[in-house]
């Protein structure tokens, strides 16, 4: 709709452009030309924020909330106590939480950057993946978690505690899961959490479950990275925020990890096949390959369904 | 032409200077639907160079083949394999004689239970408790092997053919077994599985479901 606005805008000054030309002074031409660039600048941010969903709108596709049975997509606002950090969340309730009184596994799931939890959701077709995979009884019945993983949302904290910044790695791995345990059925204890991502989510889910091996006992990486590629402000890029530094210099934790990405996604395939050879036991390892697609949504949209059967079956079950 | 090469690139990027050059140069002399035509053609050449060199430093979509969102390749679902035994299986508990079962110098037959709805449910593996000498819980989530071990019982050689063995005969799963009991040979025994077969001594509780074959991407 934005985007139907914008191409009408750029081909009104277009036609402007070329019809009034003649009839204008300088100022009134430099104003026409300066409307078309803007217009066409305008056309092509708001497609780039439809791929990356950067800035969402507001509020869950209709499908969600409405309907009387079936899963359910939450939208909630988190109020972080330990890392001050305020932000939204979804929240995907299983068809099973309407009935009974089961407490459920629970899976963390991290975005990309630049992007928005928001991607799941419209891009990515979660619902219904997650939906279409516990029906089938490839996965169990799961809450699942769709947290923002920074305040501003040009600002990439990779998940981690910025130095003198925002403290996302306290606010996804204690300020997150407090609210679930209190607002939903969920199970507390750490074999039954879990962590996915995307792309820069892919590297925090690897991050976060090698350095909270106490919380976490199973993490999927949809094309992720060994390092976070920014400055975090204390160095700890290069250490302890650099998962293929962890793997050869710290004791490995008793965790499973499922790292998947697409052949010809040259650097995530590098950095994934580098962690790959560096795992041992007591960590578990698999990996997933697709032949190509790139750094893309069709990549993750096959990967979801198989990474998610992973985790399900790496995490413990629903208990009654 | 490929998607993220320097021919098509400099192509994209001499039609763009050369449509700017010629508009400028027959701008006075142009009608105005050439103008606009010729407008709206630069500006979608300029978007469309911008988006090749931004694609082609950051490699999002490496191929035609990938903007399409064509990944060439398809996510396989697994088979549960029914186990040799489902078709025969007695009405309770029962004694287990697998081809290894020599080699594992046990007092006797290793003892499995089942889950009540095993049978009901043809296409669903199901996790494991092992245990050593040990009484196990009662559970109705898991197929539950008891085995009694003598002192000549090897974790190695119950790791070399107990988990295929048991695979080949009943649908089980192929990790997060929890292995109970048997002190050192189950210590031995979950440090010296494969990573993600074997924990020792956890909760029935923190067992993972029982589930139908997942689905499956190639492995590197």
């Amino acid at each position: 709709m934005t985007l139907a606005l914008a191409l009408v805008a750029v081909l009104l000054t277009a036609v402007l452009l070329g019809a009034a030309w003649n009839r204008l002074r300088v100022i009134g031409r430099s104003g026409l030309i300066l409307s078309c660039v803007l217009s066409v600048v305008a056309a092509a941010a708001i497609e780039l924020n439809t791929l990356t969903e950067a800035y969402p709108t507001a509020g869950v596709p209709a499908r969600a909330a409405a309907a009387a049975t079936g899963s359910q997509m939450l939208t909630v606002t988190v109020p972080g106590r330990a890392s001050r950090l305020t932000l939204q969340m979804y929240v995907y309730l299983p068809a099973a939480y309407r009935t009974g009184h089961h407490r459920f596994p629970v899976i963390e799931a991290l975005h990309g950057y630049p992007g928005s939890p928001k991607t799941w959701l419209t891009r990515l077709h979660v619902q219904s993946s997650l939906d279409q995979e516990i029906a089938a009884g490839r996965m169990a019945p799961t809450v699942v978690l769709f947290p923002y993983q920074t305040p501003q949302h040009l600002l990439d904290t990779e998940c981690t505690n910025l130095r003198g910044g925002a403290q996302a790695e306290t606010f996804l791995t204690v300020d997150v899961p407090a609210f679930a345990r209190a607002h939903y059925r969920v199970r507390a204890d750490r074999p039954a959490w879990g962590l996915t991502g995307y792309s820069a989510g892919a590297f925090c889910a690897i991050n976060l479950s090698l350095r909270h091996p106490a919380e976490y006992a199973a993490a999927a990486s949809m094309s992720g990275y060994s390092s976070p590629g920014i400055t975090v402000g204390d160095g700890s890029e290069k250490t302890t925020n650099n998962p293929g530094w962890r793997l050869h210099h710290l004791p490995q934790p008793p965790i499973a990890l499922w790292l998947g990405w697409a052949a010809d996604d040259r650097e995530s395939a590098r950095d994934s096949r580098r962690l790959a050879a560096a795992a041992h036991a007591p960590l578990s390892m698999t990996t997933a390959v697709v032949a190509h697609g790139g750094h893309s949504d069709a990549v993750w949209i096959q990967m979801e369904p198989p990474s998610f059967d992973w985790l399900s079956a790496h995490l413990a079950r629903p208990l009654p | 032409m490929s998607l993220t090469g320097l021919p098509l690139l400099s192509l994209s990027g001499l039609l763009t200077v050369a449509t700017a050059a010629l508009l400028v140069w027959l701008w006075r002399r142009a009608w105005i639907a050439a103008r606009v035509g010729g407008v709206l053609l630069l500006e979608a050449l300029v978007v469309f160079t911008i988006g090749l060199e931004v694609n082609r430093s950051q490699q999002f979509y490496p191929s035609w083949q990938a903007l399409a969102g064509d990944t060439g390749t398809t996510s396989v679902t697994e088979q549960v394999h029914a186990g040799l035994l489902d078709e025969h299986l007695p009405p309770g508990p029962f004694r287990w004689r697998p081809p290894g079962l020599a080699a594992w110098h046990l007092a006797g037959p290793p003892l499995v239970t089942l889950p009540a709805d095993y049978r009901d449910r043809p296409r669903v593996e199901f996790p494991v408790v092992l245990a050593l000498g040990t009484r196990a819980p009662r559970t109705d989530n898991a197929v539950t092997v008891t085995i009694t071990p003598t002192a000549r019982t090897t974790a190695a050689e119950l790791l070399r053919t107990l988990p295929s063995d048991l695979r080949h005969d009943l649908r089980v799963s192929a990790v997060g077994w929890d292995v109970l009991g048997g002190r050192a040979l189950g210590a031995a025994f979950a440090a010296g599985a494969p990573a993600g077969l074997a924990q020792r001594d956890r909760p029935i509780g923190d067992l993972p479901p029982a589930l139908a074959a997942p689905l499956r991407l190639p492995t590197s």
